[in-house]
């Protein structure tokens, strides 16, 4: 026993050092960030927005700009700050993934706090296995899909999935208990306004969103699968975490294991995030730099550093195959005309209830920057945005954001939705561009479609009783919508004056206030159709916009 | 059902490159934190918004045409062609003139739906129905409104309130009028009417000459005896001459609503020589007030004489004659006449012209 | 075979449980006592207290008891006339001659109360638009209620047509009640009670934005005077329908008789009407500033009716009679169209 060598024997760190550690800064860094995403749900509404820039977490992911570029070929707006995540991967490998994005910090707290293992399993859940390989097919076939014109990061991407899921789920669903709790509060006679706060959306009524079952099934099931693996989203599905994998090659700063300190216990697997074997060669693309294994190393053989690397103990590349590539590629080609078959970019089939939110681009150029990150649907002060279902946007549209009018209309002077929009699927427009006012008056005010009449169920037209709330809550002026005034005797013998509404579709803009507040409440007796937006000169209605005189 | 293992420290080794790096993780945190702070700026309603004075520069005027309100025919009876003009035949559609909307009528009960605030005057005449139509004529309209106010004394009173003291009453056939700058009001039996052009133009004025010559013709609109034809067409008195008195005639509270016309011209009568005229409600009535009437009389006059045909009274101090006389539920004389012989004149006259009716 | 069975056939440490006599008769007591009340609650007819039974399936229709508004009138001082009307360059200027004629604020609202201000912030337009209250206004009875009168609060509600909380921002009077002092009550989905107003024809039993009426002493309309197309001027009595919840687009098969019912669901001590920027068509939306003509009147008054029937015809500038509305609200007893003949001017 004696002749052994005697191992170095450190002083434990003094305590300054220990609360600094690397780890406990991650934690720190990770609640911040996640507070910040929260945040920024917070304060995308009309009342808060200020100047936050709400959308930065979406714009600052490498995926989102690198699709978009191969989509469209150029960066939208603020997407260059992408670059500060590539720079960081270059550096530190993949730090984004456990240091700031809050999906990731969702899933790592979700996966500590119900890990009931004991040590040996914990290893071995922490084992890595091959199927971890399946989101690089993923990001390939969702890259070939983005350069063909086909923009489907959205659905997997990380932080679009946040984003989406708090905007439709689960800030509506916070919303809707303060406000339980606040009526039984009241009902002892306290003041409520202090709960306005807490709200997402403060000053509104319950706001709905269709489909908000599926896509917070989606995240309730995404996150529930760390029961059964450990962080089963970033190891096996995140696509941005596939793409920072492979840029974590180059990455100057690693995790290294001294082999003649390591006597192979397998005790830095125990808490390993990334699967990353760093008990063996490490994965440098799958690790997390979570720097849990520098704290669980007994025996100090692990450093996070970019000096005297052993060159010996990493594995740089993700572990795929040719023939996974083949597939991957192969799946992306096809995806792609098996999508647009149906014919959701085209003129001739389009959904009438197909309308996009102003300041959107054409259709095709639309489906080749919407990342489905819903934050337009959040900054929604009516509640008219909605997550398409397949019914309006088929597959490829699936929770790009569509306009219902049957919920709400489209605020007059509100840009709110083009102001959060990170890759330009609805360009930044002013009220003015909106209106087509001052600059803007050769082009015309923005239409989202064109309003009819259903006459066989409209109240004056078909039932000779008053109404007209269309006509007047019609925003432009002059009225879209005139009436023809008529004096007729009803059944009951009783001389009514009807003012019959008709569309003047010159002057329509498509806002949809006329349907939203249509008292035919199930199936409207006027209702927006998508024909008309000025978005696409494809879609047009009138051959030129009439004028007086 | 939680995680049952602590977070631990087994390692012993913290580099001062570690800590170092950790605090500055902190610090760049910090920073973002104070950056997003600073973007926190409060909300400008205007930055959202359009300038007011952009709206001004691209003001639209609102120049759309907007179809008149259609009004309600009953089907089967009248024809398109022909519009409805209440009263009036369709000459008063002549000169190229339309009919604008239709004949409105108003009640008592929604007159201050058609003239607001002007409506009390009308219903203290005891107003009792408001013919209203607008006729057309390119960019000119008139409007002609009809009120039925029961009674000519009525009539006779809003028109005396209503028209311009210094102006001169035309009358013809049964129409009397005053003459304005864009038309005319005036009145007929129990009609009190009001002509009102949009501009003073000849048209105007020749529609309204016709409307009121149309007015002549129409038949009239209450059964009652118009007591002011009485004395303008029977006595040929001018309009301005006939006056009524509501209450208290001779100043006696017993006696009402009485019609007198004066400027007599007939040879003796004197200057204040006045006519009179009453209607009773019932014979009874008018022999019980003629009664009562001469009881009083006979305080300040002497009788002259009393026959079949009337009594003649002669005033004790003053000398001037009173006569009455009584014909079914009428009562009628004549008082301050200068001389008896033109006192059984005009009783004889008002008989004549009194009793035609 | 006897010899295989060394070991006893029930494991050792098997525990039988013996049924004793007590055992049985607890048990027997326990399931009929939970059976019995269980059959209690189902079966008992529905009068008996704690009864379940539903027998025609109305028992367990929601009801929510109604509640009523109270008469927030106050008659005005001797010497002081129902309705006047202020001239002036400013909105203060206007309005303290209207507000002095009519007695003074300090007579309507006493110290320490909540007063309730109503402005019409329908829409999500710029104040000189027309086609909401201006904040000037509000700004100064915010400040006159909270300062000349001392009131305890001084809310500021409103349910708007378009996004509330954009409506309140950009029409500017979120910052004009906050600046002076007041808060903002914005139409949650707590917001609305079912209210009860007796007489109504149409509105008896609806929802209305409550939480800022709850413990409300008093409340102030401040309505601009704007066009409609349908009830041809919306003016100090239609502003009442911003406090309506509910379906409330259905009431234009019937707008006159709705307009008539607001003004005897809400009995406010006092209506102002804001004539300084006048939408004289295209309204209520407005939107062009073509459609606004400036004013230089604030009216205000203890008789909404009779302020309507001024605003009508000498804001609007109408002479077309007057909206059906006016006279159906004085047959309900809410005020006389006649006083508007007698309406005070002060230049």
């Amino acid at each position: 026993m004696s002749d052994l060598p005697r191992l170095p024997i450190y002083e434990p760190a003094p305590p300054v050092r220990r609360w600094l550690r690397l780890t406990n800064v991650r934690l720190v860094c990770q609640a911040f960030f996640f507070a910040a995403f929260i945040l920024a749900v917070w304060a995308t509404w009309t009342s808060r927005l200020g100047g936050y820039p709400v959308s930065r977490l979406l714009e600052m992911d490498p995926l989102v700009a690198l699709s978009t570029v191969l989509s469209t070929g150029f960066l939208y707006r603020f997407l260059p700050w992408a670059l500060v995540v590539l720079a960081l991967t270059l550096i530190f490998g993949r730090v984004f993934c456990n240091w700031i994005c809050p999906y990731g910090t969702l899933h790592h707290f979700v996966g500590w706090l119900f890990n009931v293992r004991k040590n040996k399993e914990r290893w071995h859940s922490n084992r890595y296995r091959p199927i971890y390989s399946f989101k690089y097919g993923l990001l390939l076939a969702l890259l070939i899909l983005a350069a063909l014109g086909a923009l489907q990061i959205g659905l997997l991407d990380p932080i679009c999935l946040m984003y989406r899921t708090f905007a439709t789920a689960l800030a509506p669903a916070s919303d809707s208990l303060i406000d339980a709790f606040a009526r039984l509060l009241g009902r002892f006679g306290f003041d409520l306004a202090l709960l306005d706060h807490l709200k997402f959306a403060p000053g509104s009524e319950r706001r709905i969103f269709s489909g908000s079952f599926w896509i917070g099934s989606l995240l309730v099931a995404l996150v529930g699968m760390n029961i059964v693996i450990p962080r089963f989203f970033c190891r096996v599905l995140c696509p941005l975490g596939a793409l920072l994998g492979v840029t974590a090659r180059f990455a100057l700063f690693r995790i290294d294991r001294d082999v003649h300190r390591c006597t192979d216990c397998n005790v830095c697997m125990s808490r390993c995030e990334g699967a990353a074997d760093p008990q063996g060669q490490l994965r440098l693309s799958e690790c997390f730099a979570c720097m849990n294994c520098l704290d669980d190393c007994p025996e100090d053989a692990l450093r996070f550093t970019m000096l005297e690397l052993d060159r010996k103990q990493v594995r740089v590349n993700p572990e795929i195959g040719r023939r996974q590539v083949l597939f991957s590629s192969v799946l992306g080609l096809l995806a792609f005309p098996f999508l647009r078959s149906g014919g959701a970019d085209d003129d001739r089939n389009y959904s009438p209830a197909l309308i996009r939110p102003p300041g959107s681009v054409e259709e095709s150029q639309f489906l080749e920057k919407c990342i489905k990150c819903d934050q337009c649907i959040n900054a929604c002060p009516t509640n008219v945005l909605q997550p398409a279902t397949f019914a309006e946007a088929g597959i490829e549209g699936l929770w790009t954001p569509v306009l219902n009018f049957n919920i709400a209309h489209c605020q007059l002077k509100c840009t709110l939705c083009s102001e959060v929009c990170p890759t330009g699927a609805i360009r930044r427009i002013t009220v003015e561009e909106k209106l087509g006012k001052g600059a803007y008056a050769e082009q015309g005010p923005i239409r989202l479609g064109t309003a009819f009449f259903d006459r066989g169920r409209c109240l004056p037209h078909a039932m000779e009783i008053p109404c007209v709330v269309c006509e007047e809550v019609c925003p432009v002026s002059p009225k879209a919508i005139q009436t023809v005034d008529q004096e007729v005797k009803d059944v009951f013998g009783k001389i009514v004056v009807l003012n019959k509404p008709f569309m003047v579709p010159d002057l329509c803009i498509g806002c949809g206030i006329c349907q939203a507040e249509c008292p035919v409440t199930d199936s409207r007796a006027v209702y927006v159709t998508a024909v008309g937006e000025s978005r696409s000169p494809h879609r047009k209605l009138l051959l030129q916009h009439r004028q007086a005189g | 059902m939680f995680n049952p293992i602590p977070r631990r420290l087994v390692r012993r080794r913290i580099t001062r490159a570690e800590v170092l790096s950790g605090s500055l993780v902190l610090l760049v945190l910090l920073a973002i934190g104070g950056w997003i702070r600073s973007r926190a700026e409060a909300y400008d309603p205007a930055d959202r918004d359009i300038a007011f004075e952009t709206l001004q520069r691209s003001s639209v005027v609102d120049t759309l045409y907007r179809r008149p309100l259609q009004y309600w025919r009953e089907p089967g009876t009248e024809s398109a062609a022909v519009p409805d003009l209440g009263p009036f035949p369709q000459d008063l559609l002549a000169g190229g003139w339309q009919l604008d909307g239709r004949v409105e009528t108003y009640t008592p009960e929604n007159l201050y739906v058609k003239i607001n605030g002007a409506a009390e005057q009308f219903l203290a005449f005891d107003f009792e129905a408001l013919t209203y139509l607008t006729l057309v004529r390119g960019p000119i309209f008139l409007t002609i409104e009809l009120y039925d106010q029961a009674r000519p004394a009525n009539a006779l009173g809003l028109f005396a309130r209503l028209r311009n003291p210094e102006a001169r009453v035309l009358s013809s056939g049964g129409v009397h009028y005053t003459p304005t700058s864009v038309g005319a009001l005036g009145m007929r039996g129990a009609i009190f009417f009001r002509i009102v052009g949009s501009a003073q133009r000849p048209e105007v004025e020749q529609k309204t000459r016709q409307i009121i010559g149309l007015l002549a013709e129409m038949a009239r609109p209450t059964a009652a005896v118009d007591e002011v034809e009485l004395f303008t067409e029977g006595l040929g008195l001018p309009f301005e001459s006939v006056a009524y008195q509501k209450e208290n005639v001779f100043q006696y509270d017993f006696l009402e609503d009485f019609w007198f016309a004066s400027g007599l011209d007939s040879p003796g009568a004197g200057p204040d020589a006045r006519v009179f005229f009453h209607r009773a409600a019932s014979p009874a009535r008018a022999r019980d007030l003629y009664r009562r009437l001469l009881d009083e009389q006979l305080v300040e006059y002497e009788q002259v004489e009393a026959r079949q045909a009337g009594v003649l009274l002669r005033h004790r101090y003053l000398g001037t004659y009173f006569a009455l006389a009584r014909d079914g539920a009428r009562l009628y004389g004549a008082e301050h006449v200068a001389d008896p012989a033109a006192a059984r004149a005009l009783l004889k006259r008002m008989k004549e012209v009194s009793g035609g009716h | 075979m006897a010899t295989r069975r060394d070991k006893p056939l029930q494991h050792p440490e098997y525990d039988k449980q013996p049924l004793t006599r007590r055992d049985f008769a607890r048990r027997v007591l326990g399931t009929l006592g939970v059976g019995g009340a269980a059959a209690y609650l189902a079966l008992a007819p529905e009068r008996w207290p704690l009864s379940l039974r539903d027998g025609s399936g109305l028992r367990s229709v929601p009801t929510e008891r109604p509640m009523r508004l109270g008469d927030y009138r106050v008659a005005p001082p001797s010497g002081a006339v129902e309705v006047a009307v202020g001239y002036g360059s400013s909105v203060a200027e206007r309005l303290d001659k209207a507000l002095e004629a009519v007695g003074g604020l300090p007579h309507y609202v006493r110290p320490g109360e909540i007063v309730l201000l109503k402005p019409n912030v329908a829409f999500d337009r710029s104040p000189n638009l027309g086609a909401t209250t201006s904040p000037e206004i509000v700004e100064e009875l915010v400040r006159r209620l909270l300062v000349d009168c001392r009131a305890q609060e001084v809310r500021v509600a409103d349910n708007p047509i378009e996004s509330p909380a954009d409506c309140f921002a950009k029409s500017g009077v979120r910052r004009a009640a906050e600046q002076a002092g007041g808060r903002i009550y914005l139409p949650d989905a707590n917001a609305f009670r079912t209210l009860n107003t007796p007489g109504a024809k149409l509105i008896e039993s609806w929802p209305v934005l409550y939480r800022p009426l709850s413990n409300v002493d008093k409340v102030i309309g401040v309505a601009p005077a704007k066009d409609h197309n349908l009830c041809r001027a919306s003016l100090g009595i239609k502003n009442w329908y911003g406090l309506l919840g509910g379906r409330r687009n259905q009431f234009h098969q019937d707008i006159h008789e709705i307009v008539s019912d607001l003004a005897l669901m809400m009995r406010p001590t006092l209506t102002v009407l804001d004539g300084s920027r006048v939408l004289m068509k295209n309204g209520p939306t407005g939107g062009d500033p073509s459609n606004v003509k400036p004013g230089h009147a604030v009216v205000a008054g203890t008789d909404p009716v009779a302020i309507d029937a001024w605003g009508y015809r000498h804001l609007l500038e109408r002479d077309d009679g007057l909206p059906e509305y006016l006279p159906k609200a004085e047959a309900k007893g809410c005020g006389r169209v006649a006083a508007a003949e007698s309406v005070r001017e002060i230049t």
